[in-house]
């Protein structure tokens, strides 16, 4: 925790924290047997890995991860 | 609990594990194995568990219970209990001609190319106006029921094939098979649900039949005990 976090370690961070999310939202609509549990697994917790998916992949095609 | 269920609730927990530790300690990704570990944890395994956790939804709506949770469906719920043979869809569901556990989806799948992306497509609209529009009064089919989705199971079955009535003078096998002549509006299997005369309907009771059958099962041994008693066998 104490090492200096470069700008891509901050964006690993945020896709993490997105996915993290994500997939405990996946997790939660195993869990709930209504009819509705797909759209909060396709809305809720696919949307939230879809955009940390995306956002770790374009913080490597950022030029400073490049550089980096 | 499934199993499929279980691979992947172990699968997000071994995924959560690495996310959390990328997220305290995102120095790890400096190295080349921290790389691969970066990609696996945040590309890999959320793919993974977004194609399977689709896929398990998927199965899961395809489950009798399923359709049946919908307010409007109880009626055609009611219908499969319905003690009288001339209603198709009970017959089927209370003989085995489809698995109890998947019997809407059986007989309301197509039975064409990607015919179960389309039945899952359309259940999704269904499940979004159930929630969050009107859902009908009375639910009507979106295209009349198409023979080919009977003749998946029952072409080349004994019965259907020998049954005079698929061979008769006004249906033709050939007519069956083309769809010229439907299964169900020609007048032959024309009471698929019925759910307009459940109210005057009997309805089958597995417990109660099954007490029924041991019942007759022990009068028919004793009677033939008794029998036996009183008349010897000659040696």
């Amino acid at each position: 925790m104490n090492e200096p976090i470069t700008p891509m370690g901050r964006r690993i961070r945020i896709s993490a924290l997105l996915i993290l999310f994500g997939l405990a939202v996946e997790a939660i609509s195993f869990l709930w047997s209504s009819p509705l549990a797909f759209f909060l697994f396709a809305i809720g917790g696919g949307g939230l890995m879809l955009i940390g998916i995306l956002f770790f992949l374009l913080s490597l095609v950022r030029p400073e991860a490049a550089s980096s | 609990m499934a199993l499929s269920v279980l691979v992947l609730l172990g699968l997000i927990g071994l995924a959560a594990i690495l996310l959390l530790l990328l997220f305290f300690r995102p120095g790890v990704t400096r190295t080349p194995e921290g790389k691969i570990l970066a990609f696996m944890t945040l590309f890999v395994a959320p793919g993974l568990a977004l194609a399977g956790g689709a896929m398990t939804h998927l199965d899961h709506s395809k489950s009798t219970e399923f359709c049946l949770k919908c307010h409007v469906m109880e009626k055609y719920g009611k219908s499969l209990q319905v003690d009288d043979k001339e209603f198709l869809a009970a017959q089927h569901y209370q003989n085995n001609r489809v698995p109890r556990d998947h019997a809407c989806f059986t007989c309301h799948t197509d039975y064409a190319m990607f015919g179960d992306v389309r039945a899952k497509m359309r259940g999704l609209r269904h499940v979004a106006v159930q929630y969050f529009g009107k859902p009908p009064e009375k639910i009507k089919l979106y295209s009349p029921y198409n023979n080919r989705e009977c003749l998946h199971c029952h072409l080349g079955s004994r019965t259907f094939e020998e049954s005079s009535g698929h061979r008769g003078e006004d249906v033709s096998m050939t007519d069956l098979k083309s769809g010229k002549t439907s299964c169900l509006t020609a007048g032959c299997h024309d009471v698929a649900h019925g759910v307009d005369e459940l109210e005057d309907a009997e309805f089958w009771d597995p417990a109660a039949s099954a007490k029924g059958a041991e019942q007759a099962q022990a009068a028919t041994t004793a009677t033939g005990a008794s029998d036996s008693t009183a008349t010897p066998e000659a040696p």
